[in-house]
């Protein structure tokens, strides 16, 4: 014996144990290198053992050191043990060795204060290793699971369930089961003595968002590398009720709706947005058409199809299970040359097995507009500024006699009582409702969901309205569950009314000593001068008053079909098939009594003219082709997961509209009473394009620590060229999950810890279809003697192509002391070449443009995501949330024709007349300019040092540095940028015995803008219409005097200055939500499964650095809603 | 392999309200209507449907009293800098150069097809046609732009856009350009030797020229509606002209003789007194059988009477008895009238609802009269004043002019009568500036310089061409 063994001395060392710990956590934050260390804490015959990967030898060698305990072995027989990581506290020696040791061939035994290790015999081995588990693991419905993974705690060994649910395993003795699987929650079972262990796995609903969907597979988020921001629906509703895509903006800062301080709450108004800033120079009035070709929209996916914009606009959020935000070139390189601008996924509910259940939601709002950001004069101040101003001054005296007059009536009014507050004529109070019904039930095998909704969403605007119906019906079929059969079938329909009401901006200038109503309670359709005029002051209600109106409206059905075959437990075949058709209708009338036809056009044989009617018809369907075989094994601590798939595309729209002329009066509207037809051929627009795309995904990851993502895709698109018909797109990804390495296990504090990083090259081709052909047109009204002309349209580009983005991110997640405080930080850099654009050609060449791939723009930022839970107990939940984007926006390269718009740019503002509409100046705006360097948000004016004291003019700084009084387009400058520096959300979140309240805020801070209010209604004003308060404060008189604001009696047009340019720093409190869940205990009585009362309160305030006219055309509201959720 | 073509196939999607090049040039149809684009495409307002007839090329020319509010007021002036005579510049070169665009395009889309894809002699018509149309506007740019052929023939002035291309177009000289022009109408030529219908005797018939076809077989409208266009005759013609401005007077004669000695064998013909004094409904406002080459554009009424209605767009004749000095001139009795404010105007393209109008001429047989008496003078004397005579006549207007003439006197002699005779027809200017003579504005004379006798080029050829335009500095 003695030969045997050796005795180990030991030996003291001088570090202290704190360092020692402190290093540890450092380097592992920092280098994520392996430690080799190890805690060792003995007290009162018990121990605390804290490594990390290290040798067994250096274990027992801390243990020593660390206690009175003598361990005896044999060298020899510690070398090829794995390494081991331990953490407990407070335990005995012999579980240290049991753990120590477990799955190695040696054993051993204590006596006294000595530990001796030595070899198993063989029996002692056989025994072990024959020790075979089997059991079956199924969901709460009794479903057996497939493809659940079985570990041993702390080993390699593993496997995974088969088709019904059934396992086999081997395992040491006292071992520990892992039971895993996405969407679950997950289970440990010691062994002991057991054969058999059967598991119910419960789904795992707080974890859901560990699986991120990509509408083609779904990947579980320790095995993504990509970016992607997990939404589910509870949160989306306690943001907003009924606008998906405001409510986006909380729960990513990347997202962001560009403001729009026209349309305001206009409900029929679709919002632009983007995620991570511009990637293409978008034109900056935006229609509804327009945002068929924006360059700088994401792909959106429902369901596993692509579908426009407008469709989620007009979603229904209750049918909405989960949206998934995917951002970089990892999550996104499926989608190729739809994948540049971020895709947004969208997943709806499927039916629970069941007996059938019912689900009403109703919802009610209120609107109440806000005007908060109009600060305008009353009948008296403004009669009041109007005689200072000179205006009831003429040196002719008849006219004088004249303006007087008008000065007396109007005086006459206001004594009389005459005060009218336009802006509030058009406005109303509108309560809007939603109600949705979903049914759902079944067996295992068959399952069916109905879902109805309708949403009536009346506008602030009188008259003005959108409401939507929604049906839908799922059927899904799964024989045992080898093929899943499940069939969507939606209908929507969605009707627009503008509002008759006309432009708010024609109520805010309206003057306010006007009476709406004559002495005989008649509208007024004009306000009349005595002073000759050529300005028309109609009374913006009169046109209210007839039966003018515009609208649209659609019908849209949708199938979805898809076929599920789980081959076995490693393949899968998936194939979807997708078919919509959409209807959409515009029509406009005009009331032949409305004021517009006040004209002498339309005297005599003009007569005949007045009124109009516009129609618009289109049709556009869409066919949507996926199939996608997948194929995932586990060898050993590899698993590989590999999806292919393919994935055809059309789509086609088709447009015809015409006017026509003439209506006798304003209630024969139907077209057949027209005169005439306003042009002499109908319109129309026909498009088809098509996208034939093939996929690979390859995922690896090893022990599930470190992971490979490669996608490639092949896109060939109608819309390209007929050279360059192909694209290939791809992305490559790593990354660590840090928390699975022993090293960090250790560190209890950390729960999750993950690197990651990608790049890839992404495209768009946000283009019309036929930009890249030679397209001949016939001509319309001439034929040449014997057969029609056909002319070419423009000059085609076959060597036309993709927009090319080239992205890399990088990201970093780390999650302490169980989730109570989180952290997301990702950093991107986006590269977009190959931007289409106009150039510019010679004349010669017979065409003024053609579209080729010239320009390129750059994108880097970063985002932080912030949660944690700030109390957490029994009955209280408090969590805060905080997001914070940063992002640069810069030029690098533009095409000769954005160079020729910027010359004349500079050339109009310079060349510019002074333009007077009625005498008045009609104010000049910044124009948008694309210089290289620059940002396409970027603000350019000329320099203006103020004004000076002395003569009230303005002083500018010439491109040289010389001070002038001459304004200069060649001399502006960057002067701002309307994007904001940082922009992002802030929240909170509380739970109380079934209350819940929400609060969320979006803030943006750094950026600029150009405070139109100040030139368009102040400096500038047109004083024959309302101004702002602040038209005559601050305006310069005498020498000496400071202001902001010129001299009184310059009445000369103001240029574009950097006077006009505010820092803009932005803080909205942008939904309140406040829910009451009732307890199962009172429900049960009611025979109910769940009620909810909710109360939702939308854009509650907002403040901003800047005082500026929001919502000129459409003001905007703020929103109320009490909603109620019923399940039984 | 037969995969990726038929996914090919089923990415070419082809817009329906338009038509793509590939789709349009797959059926012969297609060929023919893209022909008829071109031609069509003439008979924009930019070019000879306005400005580079009756329109801005004739305000050069001093025909027209313009009111100071006329949009082509500046362009009387010949300020070239204004920004309106700018904008029409512009437009006359873009649209010149886009009808370019468009035969260049048809005649590669001829070229990759193989002949028997076409009926007999289809390609060779298209093919001539198509290069007649490319040389006679690029002729027109050069004659309207270039110095003329006497200042400086080896300076670089315009491109010629001999491809369908977004390639920048090489700026050539005069010579160079003259030279393919020329090319072009020798090959257009060689195309419909011998195989041109209207050598057949069924386009003899004056009457038949234009009404001419082929009814029971129905499918030829396309060949028998030829006698406008630019065929085989035309391109004589228009080769005649060529030759002429490069004073290159044999060739010239040789062709203008050549039409000449067609009124022979029965083709064309003087219009007579009676086809000019025929009611409104029926009179011959474009003395149509002696045209060669005119466009087809009933619009030209609609246009007109526009222009006719307001001050500022209407074309009033500047001293229409400094032009025809004999009252007995059927030019003057027949084709100008009082329009509705009492002002006399051509009634060329009026809104008199002649059935023989709706055509804009582009080459006329008197032109060709005065080309063969220009060029045969200083050989043969006689037959040049012959020339004249016989012109004359047939105008109602007496000439008796000397054997003992000089060349100079005679050019004058013509310059008079081509001045009564092209009224409306944009060829005055050209004649001015080929012969360095005063421009006649009513009974005044205005002499231009050499630089102003050439527009200048629009500015983006000049910024996106990188042009140069030495040869105007050295005009000045």
């Amino acid at each position: 014996m003695g030969n045997y063994l050796e005795f180990i001395r030991i030996l003291k060392r001088k570090n202290s144990r704190i360092t020692k710990t402190m290093k540890l956590i450092t380097l592992f934050l920092l280098l994520g290198m392996l430690q080799v260390s190890a805690e060792v804490n003995a007290q009162k015959g018990k121990l605390d053992v804290k490594v990390k990967d290290v040798a067994l030898s250096e274990l027992l060698w801390q243990l020593q050191e660390n206690s009175k305990i003598v361990f005896i072995y044999k060298t020899d027989d510690l070398k090829d043990i794995r390494k081991v990581s331990i953490n407990l506290k407070n335990t005995t020696i012999s579980r240290i060795m049991s753990i120590a040791l477990v799955g190695t061939n040696l054993t051993y035994s204590i006596e006294n204060n000595v530990v001796v290790i030595k070899k198993k015999t063989d029996a002692q081995q056989t025994q072990q290793e024959r020790h075979l588990i089997t059991g079956k693991i199924i969901d709460k419905s009794k479903r057996p699971l497939p493809g659940v993974t079985v570990r041993v705690k702390g080993t390699i060994i593993g496997t995974s369930t088969n088709m019904d649910g059934e396992y086999k395993i081997k395992v040491p003795e006292n071992s520990i089961l892992v039971f895993s699987m996405v969407g679950m929650k997950t289970v440990e079972e010691l062994t002991k003595d057991k054969k058999v262990i059967d598991v119910l796995l419960e789904e795992d609903v707080a974890k859901l968002d560990d699986v991120v969907v990509n509408g083609y597979f779904s990947r579980s988020k320790d095995n993504f590398t990509g970016n992607a921001v997990i939404i589910d629906r509870e949160d989306l509703k306690k943001v907003s009720s009924n606008n998906l895509i405001t409510a986006l903006q909380i729960f990513d800062p990347s997202f962001r709706i560009k403001e729009n301080v026209d349309m305001g709450s206009n409900p029929n108004n679709l919002p632009d947005f983007r995620i991570r800033g511009n990637s293409g120079f978008g034109s900056e009035a935006l229609s509804e058409s327009n945002l068929k070709n924006n360059p700088n929209l994401p792909t959106f996916i429902l369901d596993g199809y692509e579908v426009r914009v407008e469709k989620i606009f007009d979603l229904d959020m209750d049918r909405i299970k989960s949206v998934t935000i995917l951002k970089d070139a990892s999550a996104t390189a499926i989608y190729g040359s739809r994948a540049a601008n971020g895709i947004v996924v969208i997943t709806t509910k499927t039916p629970k097995e069941g007996e059938i259940r019912v689900s009403y939601n109703a919802r009610f709002s209120v609107e109440a507009p806000d005007l908060s950001d109009y600060n305008l004069l009353n009948a008296e101040e403004k009669l009041q500024v109007e005689k200072d101003a000179g205006l009831y001054e003429d040196d002719d005296l008849p006219t004088k006699q004249k303006s007087l007059k008008d000065y007396n009536n109007r005086l006459r009014n206001i004594r009389k009582g005459v005060n009218t507050y336009w802006l509030s004529k058009p406005l109303r109070v509108p309560c809007g409702q939603t109600h949705s019904l979903y049914l759902e039930g079944g067996d295992k095998s068959a399952r069916y969901g109905v879902d109805a909704s309708y949403n009536l969403s009346p506008g602030i605007m009188k008259k003005s309205s959108r409401n939507r119906f929604a049906l839908g019906f799922l059927l899904s079929y799964n024989l045992n569950d080898k093929l899943l059969f499940k069939n969507k079938l939606t209908i929507n329909k969605v009707k627009s009314k503008d509002s008759p009401y006309g432009d708010f901006s024609d109520y805010a200038k309206a003057n306010p000593y006007n009476p709406i109503y004559n002495d005989h309670g008649d509208i007024i359709k004009i306000f009349r001068t005595n002073v000759p005029t050529s300005l028309r002051f109609p009374n913006p209600l009169y046109e209210a008053s007839l039966n003018n109106r515009s609208g649209s409206e659609y019908t849209e059905w949708t199938d979805n079909f898809n076929f599920d075959w789980f081959i076995n437990n490693n393949f899968r075949f998936k194939a979807s098939l997708s078919y919509s058709e959409k209807n959409t209708t515009k029509e406009t009338f005009t009331d032949p009594k409305s004021a517009r036809y006040n004209n002498s056009k339309y005297e005599g044989d003009g007569l005949l003219k007045k009124g109009r009617a516009y129609k618009y018809d289109e049709k556009s369907s869409n066919l949507d082709l996926n199939v996608v075989f997948s194929y995932k094994k586990s060898f050993g601590k590899h698993f590989i997961n590999t999806v292919i798939g393919t994935n055809i595309i059309e789509s086609n729209y088709s447009n015809e509209s015409y006017s026509v002329i003439g209506f006798p009066s304003g209630n024969l509207d139907y077209i057949s009473y027209a005169n005439e037809f306003e042009n002499k051929a109908p319109d129309g627009d026909e498009g088809k394009s098509r996208l034939a795309g093939a996929f690979l995904n390859v995922n690896y990851s090893m022990n599930n620590l470190y992971l490979l993502d490669l996608s490639i895709r092949m896109d060939g698109s109608s819309k390209f060229g007929s050279k360059k018909r192909y694209a290939p797109f791809w992305s490559m990804g790593v990354s660590w999950n840090l928390h699975n390495e022993q090293f960090v296990k250790e560190i209890e504090f950390i729960n999750r810890l993950k690197i990651s990083a990608n790049l890839g090259e992404l495209g768009k081709a946000s283009f019309s279809p036929y930009e890249a052909q030679n397209v001949y047109e016939f001509y319309k009204n001439q034929s040449y003697t014997s057969g029609l002309g056909a002319c070419l349209m423009a000059l085609g580009n076959e060597d036309l192509k993709w927009e090319k983005t080239r992205t890399t991110d990088i990201n970093f997640e780390i999650e302490f002391l169980k989730g109570l405080f989180a952290l997301k930080a990702s950093y991107y850099l986006k590269k977009t070449n190959d931007l289409l654009s106009d150039i510019t050609l010679p004349l010669s060449n017979g065409f003024r443009t053609y579209k080729d791939n010239m320009g390129s723009l750059e994108n880097k930022g970063y985002e932080l995501n912030l949660r944690g839970f700030v109390f957490r107990n029994e009955n209280v939940i408090l969590s805060l949330f905080g997001t914070l984007a940063h992002n640069k926006n810069t030029i690098k390269k533009i095409a000769n024709s954005l160079q020729s718009y910027n010359d004349k740019v500079d050339y109009d503002q310079n060349n510019n007349d002074v333009e007077r509409v009625n005498g008045q100046i009609v104010t000049s705006k910044p124009k948008i300019q694309f210089k290289e360097g620059q940002s396409t948000t970027a603000i350019y004016a000329v320099k203006s040092l103020g004004i000076n004291p002395i003569n009230g003019k303005e002083v500018f700084v010439d491109r040289n540095g010389n001070i002038t009084y001459d304004w200069n387009a060649l001399d502006k400058i960057v002067c701002g940028d309307t994007e904001p520096d940082f922009s992002g959300a802030l929240g909170l979140n509380a739970d109380y015995k079934g209350f819940n309240l929400n609060m969320s805020f979006m803030y943006k801070f750094g950026g600029q803008v150009y405070n139109q209010t100040l030139v368009d209604r102040v400096e500038n004003a047109n004083l024959n219409w309302n101004v702002d308060h602040r038209v005559y404060k601050g305006r310069w008189r005498n020498p000496g005097d400071r202001t902001f604001f010129k001299d009184i009696k310059d009445n000369t047009r103001t240029e574009v200055s950097t006077r006009f340019v505010e820092d803009e720093n932005v803080l909205q409190f942008q939904s309140l939500s406040f829910s009451y869940t009732f307890p199962k205990n009172i429900i049960k009585k009611l025979s109910l499964e769940r009620l909810k009362l909710t109360f939702l309160m939308e854009d509650v305030f907002r403040f901003s650095s800047v005082k500026r006219e929001r919502g000129l055309s459409y003001p905007f509201a703020r929103t109320f809603n009490f909603g109620v959720q019923i399940q039984f | 392999m037969i995969l990726a073509t038929s996914c090919d196939d089923w990415l070419d999607t082809t817009p329906k309200a338009q038509v793509n090049s590939d789709k349009l040039f797959s059926t012969e149809t297609g060929f023919e209507d893209a022909l008829y684009g071109v031609y069509t495409s003439l008979t924009s307002k930019n070019t000879y449907g306005m400005n580079m007839t009756y329109g801005f090329m004739d305000v050069l020319a001093q025909y027209y009293k313009m009111d100071n509010s006329h949009i082509l007021y500046e362009a009387s002036l010949y300020n070239y800098d204004n920004s309106k005579v700018k904008d029409v510049i512009e437009s006359m070169w873009l649209t010149s150069y886009n009808t370019i665009a468009n035969c260049d395009l048809l005649l590669e889309n001829l070229e990759k097809k193989d002949d028997s894809f076409f009926k007999e002699n289809y390609k060779e018509i298209l093919t001539a046609e198509a290069l007649a149309v490319r040389a006679y506007v690029h002729f027109d740019l050069l004659r309207a732009f270039a110095p003329a052929w006497r200042n400086n023939p080896d300076v670089l002035c315009l491109p010629y856009a001999d491809s369908y291309s977004k390639k920048i177009h090489k700026q050539k000289t005069t010579k160079e350009f003259i030279n393919l022009v020329i090319q072009d109408l020798m090959k257009a030529k060689e195309l419909l030797d011998k195989i041109d219908m209207v050598f057949s005797d069924d386009f003899k018939n004056v009457n038949n020229i234009f009404y001419y076809h082929y009814q029971s077989d129905i499918g030829k409208e396309f060949t028998s509606y030829r006698s406008y266009r630019l065929n085989y005759y035309a391109i004589n013609a228009l080769l005649a002209r060529v030759y002429n401005y490069m004073g290159d007077k044999e060739k010239a004669y040789k062709y203008a003789k050549y039409i000449i000695n067609l009124q022979k064998d029965g083709f064309y013909a003087f219009t007579t007194e009676s086809e000019l004094s025929a009611e409104l409904k029926e009179r011959d406002i474009v003395m149509q059988n002696e045209l060669l080459f005119a466009l087809n554009y009933p619009g030209v009424h609609d246009d007109w009477y526009k222009n006719d209605v307001v001050n500022s767009t209407a074309f009033i004749i500047n001293g229409i008895d400094d032009i025809y000095k004999i009252s007995d001139d059927f030019r003057k009795t027949y084709l100008t009238m009082k329009n509705s404010k009492d002002k006399t105007i051509s009634i060329k393209y009026a809104d008199i609802d002649s059935e023989k109008g709706g055509k804009v001429p582009m080459i006329r047989l008197s032109e060709m009269y005065f080309i063969a008496a220009e060029s045969i003078f200083e050989t043969n004397k006689k037959e040049a004043i012959d020339y004249l005579s016989i012109l004359r006549l047939n105008r109602g207007v007496n000439s008796e002019i000397s054997e003992t003439i000089s060349y100079e006197d005679f050019v004058k002699e013509l310059t008079i009568e081509a001045r009564r005779e092209f009224i409306g027809e944009g060829q005055m200017f050209y004649w001015y500036k080929r012969l360095s003579l005063p421009i006649d504005r009513a009974s005044d004379k205005i002499d231009l310089s050499d630089a102003q006798f050439c527009l200048p080029l629009p500015d983006t050829e000049v910024e996106f061409g990188s042009r140069s335009e030495k040869y105007l500095e050295n005009l000045k």
